[in-house]
């Protein structure tokens, strides 16, 4: 008797374990033959790091209600901009300055500094190729990299 | 209209293999902001007419459709309201329709395509070919349409601020335990492309980054010759609702990482966003390649920079279940003996010291077959996921309505 009732769990999790790693392997295979580019954007491409400023663990029931509401900002209430259900366009300077209470030459400024930030990934793109080292092509440099290769140090290793 | 040879006034088209403008007639080649078009400014001003004007409707009938002239044979070309280039039905040049890109509309940047149509077919072909559960008839598939569109985007800088409480297993000795975390920060965004075009879905041109930024150039029309393209018809609240969409998606990311906990789930959130005023107008190139698989269109997405493949192809599902079954049954024999000769030895033990060892290794094994499955059934469920977006009706549409 004693051997049957061995004979039935080694049958159940021998089903368990066969099916089980079938699925696993046949979900895998199929999943690289069929799917493909199910991915977006990695946060590095646009330097979305999130800076924590409160951590907090093994919170009780109501300290889990009220964390949100205590440490989460409301900042977009402090943006000011065109109203939601205007299209999409480029604003002037008068309207960028109007809408950050600026005055049009800071705004101008900004505007400037901004395309200056993303040429300069342009021209770190152009002197890599020229060199001949196009490695991390599809990544900007960060501040760390950049510092360490005007160092003139080689051999940085990506994240 | 169409930028011309300054040899043989035949329409120029650009070739993403030399990233030149090219001329099939006289072979003659030109880069990009090298052709100073004297009739660019004239052209600026020359505007679509709405269907509704030219038919004299007034109830919005022809709604969304204007009228074009070809610059080379002088035939219509219809288009809807928001394609910036497309080709001539009657004569197949490239046209432009400088009203949609002149002064305050026109792109800041454009990345031009680095992807011949001949490299995005052949890298679909590559793709299904190799792929075991892709159908026999898939691998030979006719491709119907193959379509090349600059996807016009937004690119932001925001400032996300998030608060969240997830919950989270740990292993406390023999137990787990539930324990609820609380984490809440900022994220600082620079130049996250968000899809600028109300007709694609967001989740299929997100899966087409990361497009290689420091390639961008400065928007010059003369690269969208032989391509379509579109200009932006989103809202503002269009674009914060994505953008805080990503950047939420990347807050909740680093918290989940940061409690180094067994199966996180988000709870609560609270999620805010302020957007730069400041935004960056770019086009970025994708290629669209459709075919017909049992009565449905599927659209294939590929990246015009990097050659990335966005899809989920149909999967051959008899041949996926007899394999399932076959190899369960010889896995589910081996197990079998397996078990049969290890299983009286681990009671045994169990038997003649304390039985929370055998205990604990049944449990462990438990555990580690519902993993299995879960795992299985997860990526089955991913690539169904992917085929309906393959499937969209709105992508196919997009695409299908050009002309050319």
């Amino acid at each position: 008797m004693g051997i049957y009732i061995i004979d039935l769990f080694a049958l159940l999790f021998a089903i368990g374990v066969g099916f089980g790693l079938s699925c696993w392997i046949l979900g895998t295979l199929l999943e690289n033959s069929n799917s493909f580019g199910d991915n977006k954007g990695d946060k590095r491409y646009y330097k979305a790091y999130a800076k924590f400023s409160t951590r907090k663990d093994g919170l009780n029931t109501t300290e889990c209600n009220n964390f949100c509401y205590s440490y989460g900002k409301n900042i977009s209430k402090d943006s000011d901009g065109p109203d939601g259900q205007e299209p999409v366009r480029k604003l002037t300077d008068e309207e960028i300055a109007f809408y950050n209470h600026t005055s049009v030459e800071e705004a101008a400024r900004e505007r400037e500094e901004r395309i200056k930030d993303l040429e300069d990934s342009f021209n770190i793109w152009e002197s890599r190729n020229a060199k001949g080292s196009l490695s991390g092509v599809f990544a900007k440099l960060d501040e760390e990299e950049q510092k360490y290769n005007q160092k003139g140090k080689k051999g940085v290793s990506r994240r | 209209m169409a930028t011309l040879c300054k040899n043989c006034s035949h329409a120029l088209v650009f070739n993403p293999e030399t990233q030149k403008l090219e001329c099939s007639y006289c072979g003659s080649s030109f880069k990009a902001e090298e052709i100073e078009s004297e009739s660019k400014k004239y052209r600026q001003d020359l505007q679509a007419e709405s269907m509704d004007t030219i038919y004299g409707e007034t109830d919005g009938k022809y709604m969304d459709c204007y009228v074009y002239t070809c610059a080379e044979c002088g035939g219509e070309i219809i288009i809807n309201g928001s394609e910036s280039s497309t080709n001539c039905i009657y004569c197949g040049n490239p046209n432009v329709v400088f009203s949609r890109i002149a002064r305050q509309k026109c792109p800041d940047y454009i990345l031009p395509f680095s992807i011949t149509k001949d490299k995005a077919v052949s890298l679909v072909r590559e793709h299904l070919k190799k792929g075991i559960f892709v159908p026999h008839k898939i691998k030979k598939v006719n491709i119907d349409y193959v379509r090349g569109i600059y996807l016009p985007y937004w690119l932001i800088n925001a400032e996300f601020s998030g608060a969240v409480v997830l919950s989270g297993q740990v292993q406390e000795g023999k137990h787990t335990r539930t324990y609820y975390f609380g984490r809440a920060g900022d994220i600082n965004i620079k130049n996250l492309p968000i899809d600028a075009s109300k007709m694609v879905s967001d989740e299929s041109t997100a899966r087409l980054e990361p497009f290689s930024m420091t390639r961008l150039k400065h928007f010059d029309e003369d690269y969208l010759a032989g391509f379509y393209s579109n200009v932006t018809d989103i809202t503002y609240s269009d674009l914060r609702s994505s953008a805080l969409k990503r950047a939420e998606e990347y807050f909740e990311d680093e918290a989940i990482h940061d409690c180094h906990v067994d199966n996180p789930k988000i709870i609560r959130a609270y999620p805010s966003i302020k957007l730069n005023n400041d935004l960056i107008y770019a086009m970025l190139p994708a290629w669209f390649i459709s075919f017909k698989y049992k009565g449905k269109h599927h659209t294939i997405l590929i990246n015009g920079d990097t050659g990335k493949v966005v899809c989920g192809i149909p999967w051959n599902k008899i041949l996926f279940y007899s394999l399932l079954i076959g190899l369960g049954i010889l896995t589910t024999a081996a197990a079998f003996f397996l078990f049969k000769y290890t299983l009286p030895l681990v009671m045994a033990a169990g038997r003649s010291r304390s039985g929370s060892k055998s205990g604990k290794l049944i449990a462990y094994l438990v555990v580690g077959i519902i993993a299995l499955f879960t795992t299985g059934i997860r990526k089955v469920v991913k690539v169904v996921k992917n085929i309906k977006l393959t499937q969209d009706r709105d992508t196919f549409n997009f695409m299908k309505k050009r002309q050319g």
